[in-house]
Parts: structure tokens; sequence; C-alpha cells
């Protein structure tokens, strides 16, 4: 059965989330923390987060920035 | 009420646990099979290959410990492939039996491997004090390769919940003291939040 799914996906840099225009201006957004919340509670299906420092840098993954999210929110999540 | 998750090395205990966590409970993780006789319900999460996993049960004797938990009469809830550990054969990278309450077999949704990954309806059906507001068709979040396929008659009276793929297959079983899902409560949200308080609050008759 198909569905209909919203899957927000947000940028993560140093643990901050931003939002830049044309991939480029990335400016601070906020806590990822808090704005995962916000979507679970407004019934996303699935949230995308892509680290944008991760292929620059080859930084390791952040599991435990993941695991801070994962703690409050029971929502799927998918991480590049 | 003391409630156990099993770690077997092939599972997400802390999705789980956070889920549990968040209804306001403070589960313990059981390692070893002593401490699976001070626990009053038992969970068996899932994710993993069922090979390797019943090899590590069989390894660390957990394998009889669940059985005598069974036997006992206190209520198991199984996860995806903690469901799928409780028919009596699977074919998941090679043959291994199972625990064999569940008269069914575990085999591929497809060959080749087709995944069901993301949220599919589970029809639940009235029946086996199953509460009016769970009773209907509720979506949920699913993942996995293979399925529990059921041949018995009889045991198809235990299956509360059908989820259709190409056809339909069992994603919520309630057998004696046994309660299966197929689907992941943990990550489903408000509904899957909804069945595992019902498990919680669950007596088995």
């Amino acid at each position: 059965m198909n569905f209909i799914r919203i899957i927000p996906s947000l940028l993560i840099s140093n643990g901050k989330l931003v939002k830049g225009s044309k991939f480029e201006n990335f400016k601070n957004a906020g806590s990822p923390v808090t704005t995962v919340a916000a979507l679970d509670s407004q019934i996303a299906d699935e949230i995308f987060i892509i680290d944008i420092d991760s292929y620059n840098k080859k930084k390791k993954q952040i599991f435990k920035f993941l695991k801070k999210i994962t703690k409050i929110n029971i929502i799927t999540i998918t991480f590049v | 009420m003391k409630l156990g998750i099993l770690d077997y090395n092939a599972c997400n205990i802390s999705s789980i646990y956070y889920a549990i966590y968040r209804l306001g409970l403070d589960p313990i993780i059981v390692r070893d099979k002593k401490d699976l006789k001070n626990i009053d319900k038992l969970i068996i999460p899932g994710v993993g290959a069922a090979k390797s996993c019943i090899e590590h049960l069989h390894k660390s004797g957990i394998f009889l410990e669940i059985e005598n938990f069974l036997l006992s009469g206190k209520p198991i809830l199984g996860i995806c492939l903690g469901l799928q550990i409780f028919a009596k054969k699977l074919y998941e990278h090679g043959t291994s039996n199972g625990i064999g309450l569940i008269d069914g077999e575990v085999v591929p949704i497809a060959n080749p491997n087709l995944f069901n990954i993301g949220w599919s309806n589970v029809v639940i059906k009235n029946g086996k004090d199953i509460p009016k507001k769970l009773v209907g068709t509720n979506s949920f979040y699913f993942c996995h390769s293979y399925y529990l396929k059921i041949k018995n008659k009889n045991e198809i009276n235990n299956c509360i919940g059908f989820t259709k793929l190409n056809f339909d297959i069992p994603s919520l079983i309630i057998k004696d003291n046994f309660m299966g899902m197929q689907f992941h409560p943990e990550k489903s949200q408000k509904n899957g939040l909804k069945l595992i308080k019902y498990f919680i609050d669950w007596s088995p008759k």
C-alpha cells in the first residue's frame, strides 16, 4: 500500500542546525534536538538529517549527537 | 513490575528502551541468563539476521531460559526478529530451528529479496481482549525482508493483525502469554506507544 510520506530534511554543521541559500552562506537555525521534537509532535513520517561537514572535513559520524536526538524522540531517522 | 529488554547482540535496544521510558517505566536491560529470573515481563527487540541470532542465543544459554520463561506464563513481547524466533523453522542465511511456539516458517517476502521498509497499514481484528480503541486500521513502521508464514488454520486464529503487501502477512500475533509484532511499535509514534502500553498493562489468561 502506498502512502504519501512527509520527510523533512535538516542540515547539520558543527552540531547545529543550519540553513543556507544555493548551498552557500549557511546560517545558524537553532538546536536540532528541539526542531526534531517539534517535527515529531507534528507527526512527520521520518526525518532526514544531513551532516554537511562530514564530506569535506572527513569527520567521524556524530553518533553521540544522534543519541541525544533519539533519546527524546521516537521517530525514524535517516542520517547521512 | 519489572520489565526486561533482552540484549542478544542483534537488536536495537535503545529505541525500545526510550519508548518505554517515555511511558513512565524504567526497564532493565538483560544481558545474562541469570537476570531473566528477576523479571516479570520480557521484551525481545528485533532487527538482525536469524541464524547468527539463534546461534548466539544457544551459545549464551538464553535460548533455554526463554523457553522456561514462556512456560512460566509470564508475558513476552517479540518485535520483528523477536517474533520470528518463536516460529518452528527459519530460513534466513541458512536453516535454523526456532523456539517452536508458533506453527510456521520464516521465509523471504519475495525472491530475490524484497524489503518492506516504511509505513504500512495493519488491520487489527476484534477479539482476544483487544481494547476497542486498537481495533481497526492503523499504520505502523515496518522494516523487514522475511515474514512469518502460517499454514495451520488453528494458528491463523491467533493472528490478530494482518498487513497487506502483495499478499496478507501476519503482523500481530497473540498466543497464550506471547505477543508478537512484525512492525516496530517503538518507531511507530502514537499508534506504537498505544500497543506498548497495552502490553505493559496486559495480563494473559
